[in-house]
């Protein structure tokens, strides 16, 4: 069946071509004429916010599968599983590390993370290096210590909770999960043929499928930020424990990139600084557009269990190296 | 989404991403630095396109069988292995739902297309600075001296409103003290100032959707405020805190004003 499926789409199809230069060219005839039909402000606030995620995004993840691109081109397949301990517990702290050294953002971070486990990395280690790429980064931590003058304890604080975080999960994930959860990124369709040809049909296939999600995030992000109040935020500012989860769960909600949210967080300055560290370390580590980019790089059953896994262990660790540090 | 397809949802995207660069239409979404960013990625994204437009119209029996890429094997199979499907029950689902190779959620990158060709968006004004109400402050710098202000231009000194509130907020010198400053930024209307309005500007970080509203009180108008979101730049001296005591933001950040002159939007609408 499969093959008659992919014998009929082997035909011409163009309708969806068709259809698509057709709208595109439609668009450009009337667009002053629809421009006035989307005058709402609440409207035009909403598709301001929608396509900054967008555009901001873009060229990390662009970057990202040009990096997938390379990987399946230039990397024999099962080699990085070479390049790593062979106890996938010891292979944990290593990609934590190599996390450090990239400095990358989140949505760029997620579609090399699938590539790495397409090529034989243990999902542990692939799962700390996607958390901690964007985390902890130089760009991320001198971003931090701009919007945190004077304070080099909170950039620190921010170092050890994330890589905390990053680690955690990957040993977490070494016991608890399944295999079979990633299985939709190793399960990959690796196209063969010459290298550049392996790289077009890599970075193509990876932006089309990581900027889809992108796409379904920034909707939901955007209509969060557009809906919810911030006066909501004013209600818990000093309400100790739940100060903190609130934070976490703007985080997750607000979804700004990992060299951003240092001064939104410095901005809310009702609050204490164990909720804002929260925020910090929740932030690059799950947030709503990170968590579609990861159903569809690894399946949603995978997203179901690993967002909020990463969550509470984001929270239990930014609090922890709060009460010790700060 | 089908080879050409992709080509020409690639192409068209990267197109439309590059010229906003070039024209300088990105600033009411991302930050200036952004420029060569969205560029870089805007020219790849054509150029991933037109290649995979080129390759998907080139005629089936000009391509090797084994160079298409719907017919590979699974990235875990070595190299010698013979493809085994039974090993992939799954794999017969996600060929199907990736019909030639191109995943279906890919056609929600129209969404953004058509948001860049249809709405066009300006930048962040006036509705979006209500809903936002908790008060933004800079960061606080670490030292509590500022330096001395810069020299007037036509009777005053221009100011951002991010400096201005800085100083207003954090500066235990009051440099701000008599000295007649001009800023820049759009109205606000506010019922709870009769007199003025909140002129406001966004600072950004990397995008709009980590905006900030920076807004300073304007007050002393004597007539009632022009319209929302009209650019204004206003010339007026800072009113000290009614508490001398008061700390960091609760000093409140008000602009006495002199006189006013609408200006067309700046290429830059934020800070």
């Amino acid at each position: 069946m499969a093959t008659a499926v992919r014998e009929a789409s082997r035909r011409p199809s163009l309708v969806g071509l068709a259809a698509l230069g057709g709208a595109q060219i439609l668009a450009v005839v009337l667009q002053s004429r629809l421009a006035s039909w989307f005058d709402a402000p609440s409207f035009k606030t909403w598709s301001t916010i929608f396509l900054s995620i967008c555009l901001q995004a873009l060229p990390f993840l662009v970057l990202g599968t040009a990096v997938s691109g390379l990987i399946a081109a230039l990397v024999p397949p099962r080699a990085i599983g070479r390049l790593l301990p062979a106890n996938p517990a010891a292979a944990v702290p290593v990609a934590g590390l190599a996390g450090v050294c990239l400095p990358g953002c989140e949505c760029g971070s997620v579609p090399i993370a699938g590539r790495l486990i397409a090529r034989g990395a243990p999902s542990p280690a692939a799962l700390t290096f996607l958390l901690a790429a964007p985390a902890v980064n130089p760009v991320v931590l001198v971003a931090t210590a701009v919007a945190f003058p004077g304070r080099p304890e909170v950039v620190a604080a921010r170092f050890l909770a994330s890589l905390t975080t990053a680690m955690v999960v990957g040993w977490l994930w070494l016991r608890l999960g399944r295999e079979d959860l990633v299985d939709r990124a190793r399960r990959r369709v690796a196209p063969t043929g010459t290298r550049s040809e392996v790289f077009r049909a890599t970075a193509v296939h990876d932006l089309l499928h990581a900027g889809g999600y992108l796409v379904v995030g920034a909707l939901a992000a955007a209509t969060l930020q557009v809906v919810v109040p911030t006066s909501v935020l004013d209600a818990v500012g000093d309400a100790g424990a739940l100060a903190v989860l609130a934070l976490a769960v703007l985080a997750v909600a607000l979804a700004i990139c990992s060299e951003a949210d240092a001064f939104v967080a410095a901005s809310l300055t009702q609050f204490s600084t164990t909720a804002k560290l929260a925020f910090l370390v929740v932030g690059p580590a799950v947030d709503i557009k990170l968590i579609a980019l990861q159903a569809g790089t690894f399946g949603r059953a995978f997203a179901a269990r690993f967002a909020p896994l990463t969550f509470v262990v984001a929270v239990a660790s930014a609090a922890t190296v709060s009460a010790v540090m700060l | 989404v089908n080879g050409p397809t992709q080509g020409v949802l690639l192409a068209g995207t990267g197109t439309v991403v590059a010229r906003l660069a070039a024209t300088g239409a990105y600033l009411n979404y991302l930050k200036e630095g952004m420029r060569f960013p969205l560029l870089a990625a805007g020219l790849a994204m054509v150029a991933l396109g037109t290649l995979t437009l080129v390759r998907a119209l080139v005629p089936d029996d000009e391509i090797p069988d084994d160079a298409a890429p719907d017919d590979a094997a699974p990235d875990d199979a070595a190299p010698g292995d013979p493809p085994d499907r039974e090993d992939h029950p799954g794999g017969h689902v996600h060929h199907d739902h990736h019909a030639h190779g191109g995943p279906r959620v890919a056609w929600l990158l129209v969404l953004p297309l058509l948001g860049l060709l249809l709405i066009v968006p300006g930048p962040l004004g006036a509705d979006a600075a209500r809903r936002d109400t908790t008060a933004a402050a800079p960061p606080r710098a670490e030292w509590s001296r500022f330096a001395p202000l810069a020299a007037p231009r036509d009777g005053a000194v221009d100011l951002p409103l991010g400096v201005f509130l800085s100083r207003a907020y954090y500066d235990d010198d009051d440099s701000l003290g008599g000295v007649p400053v001009r800023l820049t930024g759009f109205v606000v209307a506010d019922p709870a100032i009769p007199d003025g309005y909140r002129l406001t500007r966004y600072l950004l970080t990397c995008c709009a959707a980590d905006a900030m509203p920076l807004q300073v009180v304007v007050q002393g108008l004597g007539s009632p405020p022009p319209a929302d979101d009209t650019w204004l730049e206003v010339v007026g001296t800072w009113v000290p805190p009614a508490d001398p005591t008061a700390e960091g933001v609760d000093r409140g950040a008000v602009l006495a004003v002199t006189s006013q002159v609408e200006i067309p939007p700046p290429a830059n609408p934020y800070e």
